[in-house]
C-alpha cells in the first residue's frame, strides 16, 4: 500500500515505452490504452481511500533521508487531485478514440498515445513530489509533451502555435530555474519542508535573494499557467490543437502549474513572508484584470475554440483570485474552482470537438439551429455554459459562492463586484451560442429533434462529465470536505 | 567596489548572459535566433547554478580514503545541471524539428511574416 | 341566442375529445372550489355531509395526503413529470397531448388545494447538505393563496391554449417549457429560504425566456435577449445579496429579523436595495421595467397571459416576502417601537417607487395603438398599485396590515383580469390577425360572448363596484388614508396621483372596449370566423371567479387573507378594528368611485375629440435610454474615436448586428453597444497583444525589479 504512489507514477511511464512495441492495429492500441488507464484509475482510487482512512504519509525513494533524497508527500488534497486527474483523463482518452480518427493520420495514433502516457506520468509526478528540483524536471517533461500534442497535427497553424508555446514555456522554465538557483543559494536544501524551515530562520538576513527568487518563480509559473497578461500563447495553442489535446491542456495541464504555485507559496515560503512582500496584491490585481479582459476578448471572437480558450483565461483569473487571498477560505475556494472548472471546460471542449467532428464547422455564425441536430452535445454545452455563468445547481455557482464568501471575510468587497461583473460578461458571450443553436433555424428545413450522429465513445464521456458537473453542483461537500481536511498542511 | 565585482564575476556574467538571451528571444524575428537565445539563457542559468556550488579553497568532490577534514566543492549543483543540460538539448532538438516544418509550410523564417500570413488566412 | 349558443356546441368536430374532456375538468374544478369554500366556511347545514365525506375512503386518502410534508415536493415535480410525458405523447397526437397537459395541471391544482392544513401549521421540509446550505420548503397562507391562484389560472389558460397553439410551430417545445415554468414558479412560492427561492427563480427566468422567443422572429429574439440579460443581471444582484447576508446575518431563512439586521450597520441598505432591485426587475418596477413592454407583446397569447398574469406577480411575491422578513422584528422585540424604523424608511421609498411605476404605466399606455402593448403597460401600472400597497405596509409598521391585505388582494385580482384580457385579445387575433385598436370596431356582432367577457374584465380592472377590482383598489386607498393620518403629510400628493391614475385607467379601458367592440363593424371583418366555444368556456370560468369575488368580497378577506395576516406580526387590534369590519359598500367609497368614473369619461371624450390619443413621445424617450445614458454615451464616444474603420472590423459574430451600417450603430441598445465595444477592443488590440510579447515581459521584469528596490 505504501508503494502505491510509485506504481501510479511509473505505470504510465512503462506503458509509454511499451506502446511502440505492440502491434500497430487500431483496436489493439485502443484496448491497451484503456486497460492501462483503468488500472491507473483503480490504483488512484485505492490510494485515495487509503489516505482517507489512514491519513497522509510520506514516501522517500530509496530510503534515504528526506533531506537528501526525493520525497513524495501524499496528503488528502493531492490524493483527491490525482484521482480526479486520472478519472478525467480516462474520460478524455475514451473520447479521443473516435475523435483523432478525423484529425490525425493512421500511423500517428501510437505516437499520440505514448505522448498522452508521458503527459500522465509528468502530471502525476509533479503533483506528488515534495522536492523542488524534481518539480522542475517533471515540469520540463510536461512542457515538451504538451507542445508535442499540439504539433502532432500537421497543419500550419499548429506548428506556429506550438513553436511559440515552446519558446514562451522555455522562458518560463528558465526563469523558474533561476529562481530555484536563488533559493538554493540561500538555503542549501531542495526538499520543500526543510527549505521552509531554513527560510523562516534566514529571511531577515538575505531579503534580496528571496525577493528575486519568489519574483522569478512567480513569473515563470504565471507564464506557464496563463495569468493575464502572460496568456498570449494560450489562444493559438488551445484553439488549433486537436480537441482531446485542447481538453487536456485547458482543463488539467494549466491547473497543475497552479498547484505547483500553491506549493511554492504556501509550503516553501509561508503566508507571512508573501504578504509582507505584497506579492498577494500583485496576484490579485493581475487576476482581476484577467477576469475582465479575458471575457472582453472572448466576446469578440468568431471561432468557437478560440472563444473557449479566452474563457479559460478568465476562469484562471478566478482561481488566482482565490489563491492570492492567502487565507484558508480563499485557498479552499480557489482549489474548488480548479475542480469545477476542469470538469466544465473539458465538457465544453468535448462538445465543441463533437460539433467540429460531425459538421466541420468552427465559426459561430455557422452554428444556427445545431441544437436540433445534435441535442446531447448541445445539452452538455448548455449545462457547462450555464455553470460558467452561475446558475445554481451546477458546480460553477458553488465556486462563485465560495469565492464570494472568501472575499468578503477578507474584506475585499471590490473584487466581489468584479466577480459578478465577470459572470455577467460570461453570460454575454455564452448565451448567444445557446440561443442561436436552439432557436434559429435554417430557412428551408424546419428543425426537428434528431439523434446525435456521433459514435458512442464520444457520447458517453460527455454524459458522464455532465452528470458529475451536476452532482458536484448539488453536493459540493464531496470535494470541499477533503480540501478542508488538507488545509493544515499549507498553513 | 571593483573587488566585489571581481569576486563575483560568475554571478554577474550569468545575469548578463540571462538578459542577453532574454532580449534575443523576445526581440529578434528570426526563428533560429530565438532558439539560440533560449540556449544562451539556459547556459547562463547553468553557469549561475554551478558557480553557487563553488566553495573557496575547495577540492574536487572525490573522496579519498584516510583523509578527513577536507573541504570539498558542493557536488549537488553539478548533478542538477547535468539533468538541466539534457533537458536543454531535448528542447533544442524539438524546436529545431519544428523549425524545419515551419519552413516547409510557410517558406520563411521570419516570425512576423508567419503571423501575418496566418491572420490573412482567417 | 341561448339556442344558438348550445347549437354551436354540437359542431365540435375534430376537437371533440379535447372539448369534452375540458368541459369535464371545468366542472370538476368548480366542484373542487365549491368543496374548498364549504370546508373553509363550514356552514352548519352542510357539516354533516362534510363529515360523512371525510370518513369515506377517498376523503381519508385526501386527508392523509394533505398532512404529509412531502406533498410540497410532489407539487413542484408534478408539472416536470407531466412535461416529459406530454413530449412523448406530443409526437403522436396534438389532442391527446393537450388532454394530458390539462389533466396534469388539474392534478397540480387539486394537490395545491390539499396543502391547506400544512399552510395553517407552517411546516418546513428541509434537505440538508444539498447545495452547501441545504434546501428548505415551507408553505404558509401567503404562499398558499398564490399557489391556488397560479394553478387555477394556469388551468384555464391551458384549456384555452389548445386551439390557439394549433396555429404555431414547435408546440411540443412550447408546452415543455411552459410546464417547466409552472414547476419553477411553484418552487419559488414554496421556498422556505432565500437560496431555494433563488434556485427556482433562475430556472424560471431561463424557461420563460424560451416562451418569449418562441416565435423566432427577429423582434422576438431581440426582446428575448433583453429579457434574458436583464433577468440574469437581476439574478446576479440577488446572488450578491445572498452572499452578503450569509456573512453578516448568517441565516437565509424567512423568519423576521429586523433587530439582527439593524446590528449590521449601513450594509443593510445595500442588501435591501439589491434584493428589491433583483426581484423588482421581475415585477416590472420602475425604472427596471424596460423589458416588459417589449417581451409581453411578442410572446404567443397563452404565454403572454401567463407572463403578465403570473410571472410578474412572483416578483411582487418576492418583494412582499422580503419586506415581511427584513422589516418585522423578532417575536421577543414586538413591543419595541423603534424596531419598525427600518421598515418606515424602506416603505417610504417603496411608496414613491410604486406611484411612479403607476404613472409611467398609465402614461405610456394611453399612447399606444397596439392593444397588446397597451395591456403590457397596464400591467406595469397595476404592479405599481401592488408596490404602493407593499410600501404602505412597511411604512405603517405594525399597523400596516391594510397595505398587506390590499396588495395581496390586488395580486389575486390582477392575475385574474389581466390574463382574461390577454385571452380576449388572443381570440380576436385568431380571427382577424390584427392587434391595432384603431383598425377594429363593432366586433360585438361577431363575438358576442367574448364581448360580454371583455366587458366584465374591463369593469374589473377599472374598479367598478360589484367587481373585484373595486375591492382591492378601495383597500389600498383606505391604507393610503391611514398612511396620511399616521405618517408624513407629503403623502397627500400620492393620493391625488392615485385618483388621477385610477381615472386614467378607466379612460384607457373605455378606449379599449369601445374601439374594439363598439362602433361600426369594418367591411373586411364582416365575414371573419367566429370564436371557438371551448376557449370561451375557459374565459367564462375566470370571469365567473371575478364576478363571485366582486359580489362577496369578504369571503377572501375573512377566510384567507386575515388568517395570513395573523401568521405575521401585525397588530391584531388594528386588524380587528379596521379590516374585519370593513364595509366595502360604504357611501364614501362609492362616491369617490363615481367621481373617478366621471373623470375617466371626461378624459375619454376629450381624448377622442382632440385626438389626444395620437400624441406620442419620440421613440428615443424610453426609460432605457435615460437610465443608461452615461454608459451609452461613453461607449459611443469610444467607438467614434477608435472606430473610423469600424466597417472593416464589423464582421465579428454579433447577434445584434442585423443591419451593419453606421446609422444602425447610433441607435443601438445597451447590450448591442457592449458587443460592439468588445469587438472593437478585440480587433484592435488582440493581435498586437499576441505579437508584442517583448513589451509585456519587459513590463513584468520591471515590476519585479521595483519590488526588489523597495526592499533595499
Amino acid at each position: 500500500m505504501k508503494q502505491l504512489p510509485v506504481l501510479i507514477v511509473l505505470l504510465p511511464l512503462f506503458s509509454a515505452l511499451m506502446i511502440p512495441l505492440i502491434p500497430k492495429r487500431k483496436n489493439i492500441l485502443f484496448g491497451f490504452v484503456s486497460v492501462i488507464f483503468s488500472t491507473l484509475l483503480i490504483l488512484t482510487i485505492l490510494s485515495y481511500l487509503n489516505v482517507l482512512s489512514y491519513g497522509s504519509f510520506r514516501y522517500v525513494f530509496g530510503n534515504y533521508l528526506a533531506m537528501v533524497g526525493i520525497e513524495f508527500l501524499i496528503d488528502p488534497l493531492i490524493a483527491l487531485l490525482v484521482m480526479f486527474v486520472s478519472g478525467l483523463s480516462f474520460l478524455i482518452v475514451i473520447y479521443s478514440f473516435s475523435d483523432i480518427q478525423h484529425e490525425l493520420k493512421e500511423h500517428q495514433y501510437a505516437y499520440y498515445y505514448s505522448l498522452i502516457m508521458l503527459l500522465m506520468f509528468s502530471m502525476l509526478g509533479m503533483l506528488y513530489t515534495n522536492d523542488i528540483f524534481n518539480t522542475y524536471v517533471f515540469m520540463e517533461i510536461l512542457s515538451i509533451v504538451s507542445t508535442a500534442i499540439i504539433s502532432i497535427k500537421h497543419k500550419r497553424s499548429n506548428f506556429l502555435a506550438s513553436f511559440r508555446y515552446l519558446m514562451l514555456s522555455s522562458i518560463g522554465s528558465l526563469t523558474i530555474l533561476m529562481g530555484l538557483a536563488f533559493l538554493y543559494m540561500v538555503t542549501g536544501q531542495l526538499n520543500m519542508d526543510s527549505m521552509a524551515y531554513v527560510i523562516s530562520n534566514v529571511w531577515t538576513l538575505y531579503p534580496t535573494n528571496l525577493v528575486l527568487a519568489i519574483g522569478f518563480i512567480l513569473i515563470g509559473l504565471a507564464i506557464k499557467s496563463a495569468m493575464f497578461p502572460l496568456h498570449i500563447w494560450l489562444p493559438d495553442a488551445h484553439s488549433s490543437a486537436p480537441s482531446p489535446s485542447s481538453a487536456f491542456l485547458s482543463s488539467i495541464v494549466v491547473k497543475i502549474y497552479i498547484v505547483v504555485l500553491i506549493k511554492v507559496i504556501y509550503r516553501i515560503f509561508g503566508v507571512d513572508i508573501i504578504s509582507s512582500l505584497r506579492i498577494d496584491d500583485f496576484i490579485l490585481v493581475m487576476a482581476s484584470f484577467g477576469m475582465i479582459f479575458g471575457s472582453i476578448f472572448a466576446i469578440g471572437q468568431k471561432d468557437i475554440k478560440r472563444l473557449l480558450a479566452y474563457s479559460s483565461v478568465a476562469q484562471i483569473g478566478y482561481i488566482f483570485l482565490g489563491v492570492g487571498l492567502l487565507t484558508p477560505v480563499g485557498l479552499a475556494a480557489g482549489l474548488f474552482h480548479i475542480f469545477s472548472h476542469a470538469l466544465m471546460k473539458s465538457a465544453l471542449f468535448m462538445s465543441a470537438g463533437s460539433i467540429i467532428y460531425s459538421t466541420n464547422k468552427r465559426k459561430l455564425i455557422d452554428l444556427d439551429g445545431i441544437g436540433f441536430k445534435m441535442p446531447i452535445t448541445l445539452i452538455t454545452f448548455s449545462i457547462a455554459a450555464l455553470g460558467m455563468i452561475g446558475i445554481p445547481g451546477i458546480s460553477g455557482f458553488m465556486s462563485k459562492i465560495y469565492l464570494g464568501l472568501a472575499l468578503i471575510s477578507d474584506k475585499h468587497p471590490l473584487f466581489l463586484s468584479l466577480i459578478l461583473l465577470s459572470s455577467f460578461l460570461n453570460a454575454i458571450y455564452y448565451m448567444p451560442i445557446l440561443i442561436s443553436s436552439f432557436l434559429k433555424e435554417d430557412v428551408l428545413i424546419k428543425n426537428s429533434l434528431q439523434k446525435d450522429p456521433l459514435p458512442l465513445t464520444m457520447i458517453i464521456p460527455m454524459v458522464i462529465i455532465t452528470l458529475s458537473v451536476l452532482l458536484i453542483g448539488l453536493y459540493p461537500q464531496i470535494i470541499m470536505d477533503v480540501i478542508e481536511l488538507a488545509l493544515p498542511y499549507y498553513f | 567596489m571593483i573587488e566585489t565585482l571581481l569576486k563575483h564575476t560568475n554571478y554577474l556574467g550569468a545575469i548578463a548572459l540571462f538578459i542577453i538571451g532574454l532580449y534575443t528571444v523576445l526581440t529578434h524575428n528570426n526563428v533560429l535566433k530565438k532558439v539560440i537565445g533560449i540556449n544562451i539563457m539556459e547556459t547562463s542559468v547553468f553557469l549561475f547554478f554551478v558557480s553557487i556550488g563553488m566553495i573557496q579553497f575547495g577540492r574536487a568532490p572525490i573522496i579519498k580514503l584516510n583523509e578527513t577534514d577536507i573541504v570539498y566543492v558542493n557536488p549537488l549543483p553539478s548533478a542538477l545541471i547535468l539533468t538541466g543540460i539534457v533537458v536543454a538539448v531535448s528542447i533544442t532538438a524539438y524546436s529545431l524539428s519544428l523549425i524545419i516544418q515551419l519552413y516547409r509550410e510557410y517558406g520563411t523564417l521570419d516570425l512576423d511574416k508567419m503571423l501575418e500570413s496566418k491572420e490573412e488566412q482567417e | 341566442m341561448i339556442t344558438t349558443f348550445f347549437n354551436e356546441f354540437r359542431d365540435w368536430g375534430r376537437y371533440r375529445r379535447f372539448s369534452i374532456f375540458s368541459t369535464i375538468i371545468f366542472s370538476l374544478t368548480f366542484i373542487a372550489l365549491g368543496f374548498f369554500v364549504l370546508y373553509l366556511t363550514q356552514p352548519p347545514a352542510i357539516s354533516l355531509l362534510l363529515r360523512g365525506l371525510q370518513s369515506s375512503l377517498l376523503g381519508q386518502f385526501f386527508i392523509d395526503l394533505s398532512q404529509n410534508s412531502i406533498l410540497k415536493l410532489i407539487i413542484i415535480f408534478t408539472p416536470v413529470v407531466g412535461s416529459f410525458i406530454q413530449m412523448i405523447i406530443g409526437r403522436f397526437s396534438d389532442q391527446r397531448r393537450d388532454i394530458s397537459i390539462v389533466l396534469w395541471t388539474f392534478i397540480s391544482f387539486i394537490l395545491g388545494l390539499l396543502l391547506y392544513p400544512q399552510a395553517v401549521s407552517q411546516t418546513t421540509l428541509n434537505f440538508k447538505d444539498i447545495l452547501l446550505l441545504g434546501l428548505s420548503f415551507r408553505v404558509d397562507l401567503l404562499s398558499y393563496i398564490m399557489v391556488i391562484i397560479t394553478t387555477l389560472i394556469w388551468l384555464f389558460v391551458m384549456m384555452y391554449s389548445h386551439h390557439y397553439m394549433l396555429h404555431e410551430i414547435h408546440r411540443n417545445r412550447f408546452y415543455f417549457f411552459l410546464s417547466l415554468t409552472l414547476s419553477s414558479i411553484l418552487g419559488t412560492l414554496l421556498a422556505g429560504d432565500l437560496l431555494t427561492m433563488f434556485l427556482f427563480f433562475e430556472i424560471m427566468t431561463l424557461s420563460s425566456f424560451m416562451l418569449v422567443t418562441h416565435g423566432e422572429s427577429s423582434e422576438s429574439l431581440s426582446a428575448g435577449y433583453q429579457y434574458l440579460f436583464i433577468g440574469v443581471f437581476g439574478g446576479i444582484m440577488i446572488l450578491l445579496a445572498i452572499i452578503l447576508q450569509i456573512i453578516t446575518v448568517g441565516t437565509l431563512n424567512f423568519e423576521p429579523m429586523a433587530i439582527r439586521f439593524e446590528q449590521i450597520g449601513l450594509i443593510r441598505y445595500f442588501i435591501i436595495g439589491l434584493l428589491l432591485t433583483g426581484f423588482g426587475i421581475k415585477a416590472g418596477m420602475a425604472p427596471v421595467h424596460v423589458w416588459l413592454p417589449r417581451a409581453h407583446p411578442v410572446a404567443p397569447t397563452p404565454a403572454s397571459a401567463l407572463l403578465s398574469g403570473i410571472l410578474i406577480k412572483i416578483g411582487a411575491y418576492g418583494i412582499l416576502r422580503i419586506m415581511i422578513t427584513y422589516t418585522f422584528p423578532e417575536n421577543t422585540y414586538l413591543s419595541l417601537s423603534s424596531a419598525w424604523k427600518f421598515g418606515e424608511f424602506v416603505g417610504y421609498i417603496m411608496i414613491w417607487i410604486g406611484i411612479i411605476t403607476m404613472l409611467i404605466g398609465v402614461f405610456f399606455a394611453l399612447q399606444q395603438s397596439n392593444a397588446k402593448k397597451m395591456l403590457a403597460y397596464h400591467s406595469i401600472s397595476q404592479m405599481g398599485y401592488i408596490l404602493l400597497g407593499i410600501g404602505i405596509m412597511a411604512y405603517l409598521g405594525k399597523n400596516g396590515s391594510m397595505g398587506f391585505a390590499g396588495a395581496l388582494y390586488h395580486i389575486i385580482n390582477h392575475a385574474l383580469f389581466k390574463s382574461l384580457l390577454f385571452m380576449v385579445l388572443g381570440i380576436i387575433y385568431l380571427s382577424i390577425h390584427e392587434y391595432d385598436m384603431y383598425k377594429m370596431g363593432g366586433l360585438y356582432k361577431r363575438f358576442p360572448i367574448t364581448a360580454i367577457i371583455a366587458f366584465v374584465a374591463c369593469l374589473g380592472i377599472a374598479g367598478i363596484p360589484l367587481f373585484n377590482g373595486f375591492v382591492s383598489k378601495s383597500l389600498i386607498h383606505h391604507a393610503l388614508e391611514k398612511a396620511i393620518t399616521y405618517g408624513h403629510p407629503s403623502l397627500i400628493l400620492v393620493e391625488w396621483l392615485f385618483i388621477l391614475i385610477s381615472a386614467g385607467t378607466v379612460t384607457s379601458f373605455i378606449k379599449f372596449f369601445s374601439f374594439i367592440f363598439l362602433g361600426k363593424l369594418k367591411k373586411e371583418h364582416m365575414t371573419c370566423s367566429q370564436s371557438i366555444r371551448i376557449m370561451e368556456l375557459a374565459m367564462m370560468g375566470i370571469a365567473l371567479v371575478i364576478i363571485l369575488i366582486g359580489l362577496n368580497p369578504h369571503f377572501l378577506l375573512d377566510y384567507l387573507i386575515i388568517p395570513a395576516l395573523s401568521q405575521t406580526a401585525f397588530d391584531i387590534h388594528f386588524i380587528e378594528k379596521y379590516i374585519l369590519t370593513m364595509n366595502f359598500f360604504a357611501i364614501k367609497d362609492l362616491v369617490l368611485m363615481g367621481q373617478i368614473i366621471l373623470m375617466g369619461f371626461i378624459f375619454f371624450k376629450l381624448g377622442v375629440k382632440y385626438h389626444l390619443f395620437h400624441l406620442h413621445f419620440s421613440s428615443s424617450f424610453t426609460v432605457e435610454r435615460i437610465l443608461m445614458y452615461p454608459i451609452n454615451k461613453t461607449l459611443q464616444i469610444y467607438i467614434q474615436l477608435r472606430g473610423k474603420r469600424l466597417v472593416d472590423y464589423w464582421n465579428a459574430y454579433n447577434p445584434y448586428a442585423e443591419d451593419k451600417s453606421m446609422s444602425a450603430l447610433k441607435s443601438q441598445g445597451f447590450i448591442g453597444r457592449v458587443f460592439t465595444v468588445s469587438n472593437l477592443i478585440t480587433r484592435l488590440h488582440e493581435n498586437n497583444l499576441i505579437r508584442n510579447d517583448a513589451f509585456i515581459y519587459v513590463v513584468l521584469l520591471t515590476i519585479i525589479v521595483s519590488f526588489l528596490l523597495l526592499l533595499i
